[in-house]
């Protein structure tokens, strides 16, 4: 059973969303490296910090997987490609001949077999950041690859490619992306599902310039294209005009599971909402909150202030808030289904309220493939002979 | 008669700021000047209020200006938006469009 904490694949093409990057050389790659168009490329420059999503402990211990292809390994001396050399805390090196080792803090728990030396192989990681007395510590394409003592108190960290100063370079790209509270996530992606036609509209729900349809079609950019209200169009954001009855909805058909590549015999582990809202005028508090309604259906954020109170909105990321929902773990869904997500205005206060991105990533374990049976042997040739002289 | 309007503090200096733009011409800041004198100069130091439909502004001011209409200081902001062509400006045609019964920017008459 899945217990999602994280879940990140940069399918969003928006740093924000993926949790943030650090350093020139972090950036989202539009080259179909690992799952889908997009992944995070590390290309990590000397002495310099260079890495995704948020450097810090989850709070507690964590199994993290991801994807990896490495172009170019460290010359000389060993970089972090996932977590931090901190107190307690799991990291990951990529060494120079292209082993992983665990560490805890600074303290070695062991050292790969596997060399992530094929520079067009995407590697499969799994890591535990979970204290434990011989456990398994680290995976590659499933298989148990270092074995060891992994101190109390060890928590996991968020970031992901080079969170050190190291003197030393390398490239690598990331996808697939999770980190789990309960055991190793196993094989599976993180795909990215998008609004692709309108379920239901509250009429104070509109397009940014005033439209009544299709405005799904305003909030499926990648990344957002939010803009100021007085650019607004209808494909750059919608917009609730506020004065409403309350709990007014704007719901968005996403892509179905099926669509997503899914299979029958696969299994989502998880889901989750992605939200990006503004305010249009800085004087007061614009009330909204989202949710997946339905397949599966979840419940809704807490209410929050569009925009986080911060302003006007502008052309994106100005003054934009960018949102990651609760994870529902272990859905019950239709794979032939959207998933509705929903974006709500629950209370009646005045005053524009925009939205300009929903979506829901999607994480999914493949079915195992069959294992190729071995075929007993038959003396087909012996028979053929018996039955010609018959 | 007069009218009010209700925004915060950022929003009315935005307001205030461009009506008396030196470089709108001599025809805009003229239809500009009465509601500057009778109540618009005064922005700064307006005390906090809001629109009586309003439950969501406890930060909002009201300044109340007591000579011209409601909708022809709207339609002045308007056409300040349109010369200046800016973000700026354009950003004061979406305030008067916030200035409506519905939008609870605005009230007349008031009180």
């Amino acid at each position: 059973m899945a217990t999602r904490y994280l879940i990140r694949g940069w399918q969003t093409n928006d740093a924000t969303l993926e949790g943030g990057l650090t350093g020139a050389g972090a950036t989202i790659d539009a080259t179909s490296q690992i799952t889908g168009t997009y992944s995070l490329k590390i290309a990590a420059a000397s002495g310099t910090a260079t890495y995704g999503c948020f450097n810090g402990s989850i709070g507690g211990g964590g199994y993290v997987r991801f994807r990896v292809k490495v172009t170019a390994r460290p010359s000389t001396t060993a970089r972090v490609i996932q977590g931090a050399i901190t107190l307690n805390t799991l990291n990951l090196r990529l060494n120079p001949n292209g082993t992983i080792a665990v560490y805890v803090n600074t303290t070695l728990v062991g050292t790969s077999t596997t060399a992530l030396t094929d520079t067009t192989r995407i590697y499969l990681i799994e890591a535990r950041g979970v204290s434990g007395t011989g456990v398994d510590a680290l995976k590659i394409d499933g298989v148990v690859e270092v074995n060891g003592n992994i101190a109390a108190s060890t928590v996991a960290n968020e970031a992901i490619g080079a969170t050190d100063t190291v003197a030393d370079t390398y490239t690598a790209y990331f996808g697939d992306y999770a980190i789990d509270t309960a055991g190793f996530p196993g094989d599976g992606r993180a795909v990215l599902a998008l609004p692709i036609s309108d379920n239901a509209r509250a009429a104070k729900w509109t397009g940014g310039a005033g439209g009544t349809t299709n405005l799904w079609d305003a909030v499926d950019n990648k990344p957002p294209a939010g803009l100021a209200s007085a650019s607004a169009t209808n494909t750059s954001q919608i917009e609730h005009s506020g004065g409403g009855a309350g709990n007014e909805d704007y719901d968005a058909n996403m892509t179905t599971y099926t669509n997503l590549g899914i299979g029958a015999s696969d299994t989502v582990n998880a889901v989750q909402a992605l939200f990006v809202d503004g305010e249009d005028i800085a004087t007061g508090t614009k009330t909204l909150t989202y949710g997946v309604k339905s397949n599966p259906a979840g419940s809704f954020e807490t209410n929050f202030s569009a925009g986080a109170d911060a302003g006007a909105c502008g052309t994106y990321p100005t003054n934009w808030s960018a949102r990651r929902g609760t994870i529902i773990n272990n859905p019950s869904v239709t794979l032939g289904n959207s998933p509705v997500v929903t974006a709500r205005r629950p209370l009646t206060e005045t005053r524009v309220a925009s939205v300009c991105f929903m979506g829901m990533y999607v994480d999914y374990t493949p079915a195992v493939a069959a294992t190729p049976r071995a075929i007993p042997f038959r003396n087909v040739n012996q028979s053929v002979m018996r039955a010609a002289t018959w | 008669m007069s009218f009010a309007i209700f925004f915060e503090m950022g929003d009315a200096a935005a307001i205030a700021g461009t009506v008396q733009a030196a470089s709108l011409p001599n025809t805009l800041k003229q239809r500009g000047r009465p509601f500057w004198n009778s109540g618009l100069k005064d922005w700064a130091s307006a005390p906090l209020g809001h629109h009586p439909n309003d439950i969501a502004c406890p930060l909002c001011h009201v300044v109340v200006m007591t000579q011209g209409t409601l909708a022809e200081f709207r339609q002045l902001l308007v056409d300040i938006a349109a010369f200046l062509g800016t973000a700026d400006g354009f950003y004061v045609k979406v305030l008067a469009d916030n200035m409506t019964p519905e939008m609870t920017g605005a009230m007349e008459p008031y009180p």
